[in-house]
């Protein structure tokens, strides 16, 4: 067969068309590797694996070959496989961490030290395998979460803004090339709606990209690693940062965030320790020598920007060693006295948290304010001091009180406002038709035969001219070490608008009575940048030729109000 | 004898051209994406059937962030409306009422007329089958407004606890509040604004005055934040702060409802009676692209 010269030249120019999309694949013109091409490989290779993980890389505590022989000793290998077909699940290991004071407090009383917590995710399983390692490396627990997810690494997060800045559809709809600068909150997991990120199907994050007073949100997809949409949110007018977390004192964060604290005062006792995504918890409460509440804390956040295309940010806050939240605590926690009317009734122990650039567009403030009162009341309550991504989004902080004992009674009212003792676990919401008895108690949790705290709606209390909580309350019961007893990956989605933020997936048909109770409370903040409406909402303003951040925060948490029956009597 | 009269069905003038035809192709038009220049946008982008129809945006945006001049108001009942639009009177069919949001330049709602022809032809591969028994003279814009018309002429949401009183069917677990509660609306007047079966159609001396069309009160918790722009966000607080200039153009002040606290928790509960989401039942209100 003869072939002429310009066949043959056809052929050369498409081998070299081949060889130049194979380069292209490897290796970028700035010389960095090409992330999403590598990614593709290592997933091929790892499900050929004998065990199909993507390890952690430049881990402190555990080298790859240590991970996967680890992993190789776990009882359940159903995590890995299909049980059936026995073909190869991905996961990931997202996180290889020492155990915090406040995880080593619940259970783990061979953990005291040297102890190591391994977070892994499965993909094809949408779930989360928390494992906690004891001293020797062996495993110590496992916990699987069906529908949760970690909190992303960096691989993930860079990963994420480089498919986001790779896509030219992102490029033409923002109107130009964009770099990874130009980007933030691409560690924060997302959702949005027909697609597969839809109620966090799949494991997906939103770097996001401000444009004047609009920001692109591009909805990266992790699983299938692409843009799976975009959306735009109005942000306001975008004014000046005033904080700056790299100008933080790491080293003084890194010493508190790793270890725990103790307070005596005004009758109380408590400890607190700051988690890696549950914020600052709050645990072995006593009131009177007598131990009264085990442990409370705020497992997520979930900001939602549209109820119909369901896109927002699943937050979390904690510390910033130890976490890849975008809202990191940011100095210790502070003890106030609370005052009012010239007496002190009791004292607040307040957390901050914000990210980078506060108050600009797409960064967040939160606040935690533990109030406890002389008269053994307690309120836990948290608060958004913006700035946020959107001028019409919704905050839902998820807040865990889990009880002290096994002989609580949970007691609220059905529609008619008859007030009944729950047998089984389960979630009501407030509403505006909610049959709240006198005060606004919205329920009631009898802790002993003599003692019992009224749980009592917010009323603004928190000055900060509340518009309510509308939320939703769950009551579960405690599992040992599971279940939230320790730190929580992600439990909810983002962007649902009724009651599944995330605690209905604890709630299955079991009894309360003789159990240990958890309450669970998710309010409904509507946030508002409208001039002269803002609320949970902040920005920066110019005084004495400075900016200053002016804040329009918004608070939740219910009141729980101590009683005790002999002395009411 | 007040609700008797008010049960008096007022017959509003209207398209009937609509009424005839199959709703099947405005179906999958409403819910197609590829009605729009981007192909990210349809109409139920801004109104979703979860919540009536709406967005619960205070105000509505299009695909590229913009915000547009109100929020979306809620397709359900369309029947006994007189003018279609929240300001514009003279929007007096839903077929002109959709230019607006097809055609709009400033913003850009959907932008159909920037890409109308590769619009037009993707919306024919796919619906040719249905297309062909209605539009078969000639496939333009105004079929796709007339299909999506039949469609939306067809979405009716009257399955409410209201309406089960009102047949004589149960509703136990409002009463007796539910009950006080429609004595203290029509006891207040709440009749000359939002009166009619579907609570959406004034009274003559009223409607002269108005700036903006009162919306319906079917499904009114669903449809929050409340008011053409949103501006309050609970039911209690919209009605605690009726603003005035809604109806008097000349007027700006906010009308505040006052009730004893009984009679306001009373107005609510036959408020919230007023919602039905058992048409979400039917896949005719549902996204058919995705079944």
């Amino acid at each position: 067969m003869r072939i002429d010269l310009w066949t043959m030249l056809k052929y050369l120019l498409a081998l070299f068309y081949l060889l130049l999309l194979i380069s292209c694949g490897e290796e970028k013109a700035d010389g960095t590797k090409d992330m999403i091409s590598e990614r593709k490989q290592r997933i091929q290779k790892v499900l050929k694996a004998e065990i199909p993980v993507l390890l952690l890389a430049d881990n402190d505590f555990l080298k790859e070959t240590e991970q996967m022989e680890l992993l190789g000793q776990l009882k359940n290998q159903d995590f890995f496989f299909d049980p059936k077909s026995r073909d190869p699940l991905l996961s990931e290991v997202l996180s290889i961490t020492s155990l915090r004071p406040s995880e080593r407090s619940d259970l783990h009383v061979s953990c005291r030290e040297n102890c190591l917590r391994m977070e892994l995710y499965n993909y094809a399983l949408n779930g989360t395998l928390i494992l906690t390692l004891d001293a020797e490396r062996k495993v110590h627990s496992e916990n699987f979460y069906p529908q949760m997810q970690g909190d992303l690494n960096q691989e993930l997060a860079n990963l994420a803004i480089e498919i986001a800045i790779r896509d030219s559809l992102v490029h033409s709809e923002y109107g130009r090339t964009l770099t990874r600068d130009d980007g933030v909150m691409q560690g924060t997991k997302t959702a949005l709606n027909r697609t597969k990120c839809q109620r966090s199907r799949h494991l997906c994050a939103a770097p996001t990209f401000v444009k004047g007073e609009k920001a692109l949100w591009v909805i990266v997809d992790l699983t299938d690693l692409e843009v799976a949409g975009t959306a735009w949110t109005q942000v306001g007018r975008t004014g000046m940062p005033v904080t700056e977390r790299s100008a933080q004192n790491e080293r003084m964060m890194r010493e508190y965030c790793d270890r725990s604290s103790s307070l005596v005062k005004d009758g109380w006792r408590l400890e607190y320790a700051m988690t890696r995504s549950d914020g600052l918890k709050v645990y072995n409460i006593h009131y009177k020598g007598q131990p009264v509440v085990k442990s409370i804390k705020t497992v997520d956040w979930h900001v939602s920007y549209s109820d119909v295309k369901g896109f927002g940010y699943s937050d979390a806050i904690g510390c910033p060693e130890f976490s890849m939240a975008a809202v990191v605590a940011v100095e210790p926690p502070v003890v106030k006295e609370i005052v009012e009317n010239g007496d002190t009734l009791g004292f607040s122990l307040v957390q901050k948290y914000h990210s980078d650039d506060w108050p600009i567009p797409c960064s967040y403030n939160y606040e935690q304010r533990f109030h406890f009162f002389r008269d053994g009341s307690f309120r836990p309550a948290v608060g958004s001091l913006g700035r946020g991504c959107g001028t019409d989004g919704t905050y839902r902080p998820v807040t865990r009180i889990a009880f002290e004992g096994t002989d609580q009674l949970f007691k609220a009212p059905d529609l008619r406002g008859n007030w009944t003792t729950w047998k089984e676990e389960g979630w009501s919401k407030e509403s505006e038709l909610y049959p709240y008895k006198e005060d606004k108690c919205m329920a009631e949790m009898q802790i002993d035969d003599n003692a019992s705290y009224r749980i009592i709606s917010n009323q603004g209390q928190l000055g900060d001219n509340s518009r309510g909580d509308q939320a939703w309350f769950y009551v579960t019961t405690q599992k040992n070490g599971i279940e939230g007893e320790g730190d929580l990956p992600t439990i909810g989605p983002c962007c649902n608008t009724d009651y599944r933020q995330g605690p209905e997936k604890f709630i299955n048909g079991e009894g309360l009575k003789g159990q240990g109770l958890v309450y669970w409370y998710v309010p409904d903040m509507k946030n508002d940048g409208r001039p002269g409406q803002e609320y949970c909402w902040a920005e920066s303003i110019l005084i004495n030729g400075k900016y200053v951040p002016k804040v329009y925060p918004c608070f939740s948490g219910p009141l729980l109000k101590y009683i005790n029956y002999k002395t009411a009597l | 004898m007040i609700i008797s009269v008010f049960f008096l069905l007022h017959l509003a003038e209207r398209d009937d051209s609509i009424y005839y035809e199959s709703p099947r192709l405005g179906h999958f038009l409403f819910f197609d994406q590829e009605l729009s220049h981007d192909g990210k946008t349809s109409c139920a982008s801004c109104h979703d059937p979860r919540y009536a129809f709406t967005d619960r945006y205070r105000q509505s945006f299009n695909a590229y962030g913009d915000p547009l001049a109100t929020n979306s108001s809620s397709l359900l009942n369309l029947e006994n409306f007189q003018y279609w639009s929240w300001r514009d009177t003279t929007v007096s069919s839903l077929h002109n009422q959709m230019k607006r949001p097809l055609f709009s330049q400033h913003p850009i709602e959907m932008g159909f007329n920037l890409d109308s022809i590769k619009i037009l032809s993707n919306l024919y591969d796919k619906y040719s089958f249905l297309i062909e028994g209605m539009c078969s003279d000639e496939w333009n814009s105004d079929c796709v407004r007339k299909a999506i018309s039949f469609y939306l002429a067809e979405l009716k949401s009257r399955n409410s606890d209201y309406d089960k009183w009102l047949d004589h069917l149960h509703c136990d677990k409002w009463l007796p509040s539910f009950e006080k509660g429609i004595h203290v609306f029509f006891e207040n007047g709440c009749q000359s604004c939002h009166g009619g079966r579907d609570f959406n159609e004034q009274e003559a001396a009223v409607s002269k005055v108005f700036t903006i069309r009162p919306p319906s009160l079917r499904n009114v918790v669903l449809t929050r934040p409340y008011f053409y722009d949103g501006r309050t966000a609970s039911l209690s607080a919209a009605l605690r702060n009726h603003p005035k200039h809604l109806w008097r153009a000349d007027s700006s002040e906010s009308i505040e409802i006052q009730l004893p606290q009984e009679k306001m928790q009373d107005l609510l509960t036959f408020l919230h009676a007023l919602t039905d989401t058992s048409y979400l039942d039917n896949p005719l209100y549902l996204n058919p692209h995705e079944n």
